[in-house]
């Protein structure tokens, strides 16, 4: 080969190689979200075989200190499924929760352990990261309940004392508190016209953002609000998010995202992600209207993109992407947000 | 030829390079969703003023008026203004998107007072509170059976009596009604309204599939007639087969009779 030849064929070769490159290019990636919390969307990430790994729905996604995430799923074939953060499946476990709904994790003296709730099985259940189960918490046998049946547990969270904070987001809408030898010390919420009661208390975490006063963050779905608790049990805060249905708050950083299971009048399949900065002021709705505030009052919030169906929790790993783990959504894996 | 076979071979390799990359969502692989369309009174006398909100701000809204027998569309702009019966379709378009689903908004003229009478119908508990003259108040209700502003029966056949006061003009008379297929909520199976000698017969069946939610409907019946009074029959088949209550008696749900 001489050296024109030489310089031509290598010329063509790189040319090839680009091609795929400017294919890439060519296209438009979709961006959604707003202000300084905007994303890609890795609608793919969390595909995978669905005959050896089948969901129902993708009820909620935490993610452990070595970044791996775990989807629960209803599906009791595989009820938990772990995943690396590029969408590599790791582990699969669970056959037992039929009714798997809420999922949260808490590092307890170094280990880290997984709470479930079961609205088909009335409990709450605590296991180990392989999926071994170690407590299940007891009923809350108290005067507010007549049968078990009217306890459906959505979902709980954990303080660093070990009291276990259950909502029964389907059932009779209390918050329970458990002490952490699971003994049930508080009651609060419950149904009624009150502030402070709840109408599908459907997730709850813990606010540290606060130093000085730690309190709880609780969804009041049908009503579109999300409730500030004291650890007592006493009202502090409600944040009105009109039209937004929201599921779990999670805290990341200053912000606190949640899916939004519906939107507008609360039509099928209407949902959107929102995000809150430290004043718990929605200041981007990846997949919603840009969110406006007229006279301090937001307006109410609406789908704009069909990206989502039925987002049901987020989980953010450091690098503040977001993992959206949907219900009825015709069997479909958890998406990746991927911050811009 | 050399050449041929060394781009062949580049190309080759490149396609089994894996990018390590995710493929990201494109914008044209996206649906945006329906415009938000908002009427200040789906009955009205003289008319009524339609306003629109767009999923995305760079969208257009697009809108026609089926009743005219018309799809012709027209940019939607700040707001629309419309004096007669109508039968709009709206959906929001963008080049980098795909366009949206339609929504739809029905609105009728309702231009003749009357007196009702319930003849032998009366509505049913709890859905009874407001009781009959919420039937020409031109409010309308919300798609949630729960909403007061429904009243509701619960036999094979509801008789409802219009009465004019004196003979006049009645183009067509339209009763708004809710179906909720879940909440045991149905359509008739044929409405029949006696004015004067005539009988104008709707019997447009439906099957509960095509109702997958909660919606409105409006069964207009043209009647082109000078009357001064006319008898309304409301004829409910029961449940179908394939439903929880298949058998017994559906509810039927109305909130407005308009009449132009």
């Amino acid at each position: 080969m001489d050296r024109r030849s030489f310089v031509i064929n290598c010329s063509l070769g790189f040319a090839a190689l680009q091609m795929p490159l400017f294919q890439e290019y060519s296209q438009k990636d979709l961006i959604i979200g707003h202000g300084d919390f905007k994303y890609k969307v890795d609608a793919e990430w969390g595909k995978l075989n669905a005959v050896k790994y089948p969901v129902n729905d993708c009820h909620e996604m935490v993610i452990d200190k070595k970044g791996r995430i775990y989807l629960l799923t209803n599906h009791t074939k595989n009820n938990v499924l772990v995943y690396s953060q590029k969408g590599k499946l790791l582990d699969a476990w669970g056959t037992q929760y039929p009714g798997a709904h809420g999922l949260s994790i808490k590092d307890e003296g170094g280990e880290e352990f997984l709470y479930i709730t079961d609205i088909s099985r009335h409990a709450v259940f605590k296991t180990t990261l392989k999926g071994k189960e170690i407590m299940e918490l007891p009923f809350p046998n108290c005067i507010n309940y007549e049968s078990v049946e009217q306890y459906l547990p959505t979902e709980t969270c954990i303080d660093d004392e070990g009291n276990v904070y259950v909502s029964d987001g389907y059932g009779l809408q209390h918050i329970l508190v458990y002490d952490s030898s699971n003994r049930l010390k508080g009651v609060f919420g419950g149904k009624g016209p009150f502030d402070r009661n709840l109408d599908n208390a459907h997730g709850i975490c813990l606010d540290y953002r606060s130093a000085k006063q730690p309190s709880l963050l609780i969804a009041d779905r049908m009503k579109n609000q999300l409730k500030r608790f004291s650890l007592s049990g006493r009202l502090l805060d409600v944040i009105f998010l009109p039209g937004a249905y929201i599921c779990r708050p999670v805290i990341k950083g200053d912000q606190v995202y949640l899916a939004t299971i519906w939107s507008g009048n609360g039509k099928a399949a209407s949902g959107f992600i929102s995000i809150l900065d430290k004043n718990n002021q929605l200041i981007s709705a990846p997949g919603g209207h840009e969110p406006v505030y007229k006279d301090g009052i937001l307006n109410q919030m609406r789908q704009s993109v069909k990206v989502f169906s039925h987002p049901h929790d987020v989980c953010i790993d450091n690098d503040e992407n977001i993992y959206v783990a949907q219900w009825n959504a015709g069997r479909s894996y958890p998406i990746k947000l991927v911050r811009v | 030829m050399r050449s041929i076979f060394y781009l062949i071979l580049c190309f080759s390799i490149s396609s089994c390079i894996v990018l390590d990359e995710p493929r990201y969502l494109q914008s044209e692989e996206v649906m945006l969703a329906s415009p938000k369309m908002h009427i200040d009174s789906v009955f009205f006398k003289d008319c009524a003023i339609i306003k629109g909100i767009k999923p995305i701000s760079e969208a257009d809204i697009f809108w026609s008026n089926v009743a005219q027998g018309s799809e012709n569309e027209s940019i939607f702009e700040d707001s629309l203004k419309v004096d007669e019966d109508a039968r709009l379709l709206f959906r929001a378009d963008h080049l980098a998107y795909k366009e949206s689903e339609i929504t739809r908004l029905n609105c009728r003229q309702a231009l003749v007072p009357y007196h009702l009478d319930t003849l032998s119908s009366l509505p049913k508990a709890p859905y009874n509170e407001q009781g009959l003259k919420i039937l020409n108040d031109l409010k309308k209700a919300s798609e949630s059976y729960s909403d007061p502003a429904w009243i509701a029966f619960r036999s094979g056949t509801i008789y409802l009596g219009l009465d004019f006061g004196a003979p006049v003009f009645v183009e067509r008379i339209s009763l708004s009604t809710l179906i909720d297929i879940n909440g045991w909520i149905f359509p008739p199976s044929s409405i029949m309204i006696q004015a004067n000698s005539s009988t104008i017969i709707d019997s447009s069946k439906s099957t509960m599939f095509d109702y997958a939610s909660p919606q409105n409907q409006f069964f207009d019946l043209t009647i082109a007639d000078t009357l001064s009074k006319a008898n309304i029959e409301i004829h409910m088949d029961s449940i179908p087969q394939g439903h929880p209550g298949q058998g017994t008696k559906p509810w039927f749900f109305i909130d407005e009779i308009a009449v132009r």
